[in-house]
């Protein structure tokens, strides 16, 4: 037992210090399937640090509450092709707003694909679109440390107004109420035309679901 | 060096965040218990009934039985078994919850904190626990049920709130 948790501590520390943050949400989606209706659901990531509730307002439709570091994102999704045990086909939407040193609001629509491979291993991918409007506080320049850290940080709007993201996530149900959500996002700004300041790039992701049995 | 203040007070924030986020009591304890039904003398029939008086499950003794810790957020499961053998009088006896110590890990160790105790844990139920093992003696019952035979004229002795009144009824069963 104490092996394990030593073992889960180092993991948390090392992909917390990967951690980033985006003009639009971050937070993968890790399921194209419905939670199913009435079911309450949790997302808990590490990296990019989010905390998310996603709750079945129907049969194929969920809806839910992303909370990152500087932004909450309200969404909902719907799964045309909803079959838990196999393939799964959504689409989803959502307004975000982020007040923090960076301020960011705005939408964003995208597209999931999830299979469910055998009971204990899914992988999804997801693609999105975001257009926002965001103002930096002045103190933040392109000075920083970390090339994925200087990724989202602008100095003309207009050019990171819109944001392209995908995610790539391998789930693990390491017990039968937690699922580990391993993967990658990434984003890419198409309305930068310089490629010497053009934002792209990708960060882990790691997380956590939480069901009630 | 103030930027660079800002950017590790920012991986700190976050790594904080990242380190208060998972609940303990959910990876180390488990929303569901086993419980093994007994009783002496073995055999007997039983059933489990939830807290809304609806029977969940029904077996033999000795049986495990998973159960879960807990009936919503934040409140304990609450279950009644009731034991029936033969010619010994039926007893019902409480089975019921009680918070999980590793649900105080989340205060006392670094990594879970803030959401795993507020939400996570109570979210999953993991934050109670049931007894693994649930059993009665039957002829314990059975004998206290001759000794008050010996009291029954006394109408002090009868409390309708007491297990008298169970043991009552199953003898007119």
């Amino acid at each position: 037992m104490t092996r394990q948790i030593l073992t889960l501590l180092t993991l948390v520390l090392v992909v917390a210090f990967t951690t980033s943050c985006s003009l639009a949400p971050i937070t993968p989606r890790v399921d194209a399937a419905s939670v199913g209706k009435g079911v309450f659901k949790i997302e808990n990531n590490v990296s990019p640090s989010s905390f998310s509730v996603i709750y079945g307002a129907g049969e194929k439709f969920d809806v839910g509450l992303d909370l990152e570091l500087i932004m909450a994102t309200a969404w909902g999704r719907y799964s045309f092709f909803n079959s838990p045990n196999g393939f799964s086909l959504a689409v989803n939407g959502g307004v975000f707003v982020g007040d923090a040193d960076i301020k960011s609001n705005g939408y964003f629509s995208g597209l999931i694909a999830s299979n469910q491979w055998s009971p204990k291993f899914r992988t999804t991918a997801s693609v999105r679109y975001a257009e926002l409007d965001y103002q930096f506080s002045p103190e933040y320049d392109d000075d920083y440390w970390f090339d994925w850290y200087d990724a989202v940080f602008f100095d003309n709007s207009e050019e990171g107004s819109a944001n392209i993201q995908a995610d790539l996530t391998l789930s693990f149900l390491v017990k039968p109420y937690i699922e580990l959500a391993l993967g990658a996002v990434c984003q890419h700004l198409p309305r930068v035309k310089d490629s010497t300041r053009r934002s792209e790039g990708c960060v882990p992701t790691i997380g956590f679901s939480y069901y009630r049995l | 060096m103030l930027k660079q203040l800002i950017v590790l007070a920012r991986l700190a924030i976050t790594g904080f965040t990242a380190l208060m986020s998972i609940g303990c009591a959910s990876f180390l304890n488990s929303p569901v218990t086993s419980v093994t039904i007994d009783s002496n003398p073995q055999n007997a029939s039983f059933v489990i009934e939830d807290h809304n008086g609806e029977v969940i499950h029904s077996g033999t003794t000795p049986e495990d039985v998973l159960l879960h810790n807990s009936k919503a957020m934040y409140q304990r499961a609450q279950y009644s078994v009731r034991y029936e053998l033969a010619d010994l009088p039926p007893q019902t006896t409480e089975l019921n919850a009680t918070l999980s110590p590793y649900y105080f890990g989340n205060l006392f160790f670094l990594y879970p904190g803030v959401f795993g105790f507020l939400v996570i844990d109570p979210f999953t139920g993991a934050i109670f626990d049931l007894p693994e093992f649930h059993s009665v003696d039957l002829n314990a019952l059975s004998n206290n049920t001759l000794s008050n035979d010996t009291l029954r004229n006394d109408a002090s002795a009868l409390n309708p709130a007491s297990d008298s009144i169970t043991v009552a009824q199953g003898r007119v069963q």
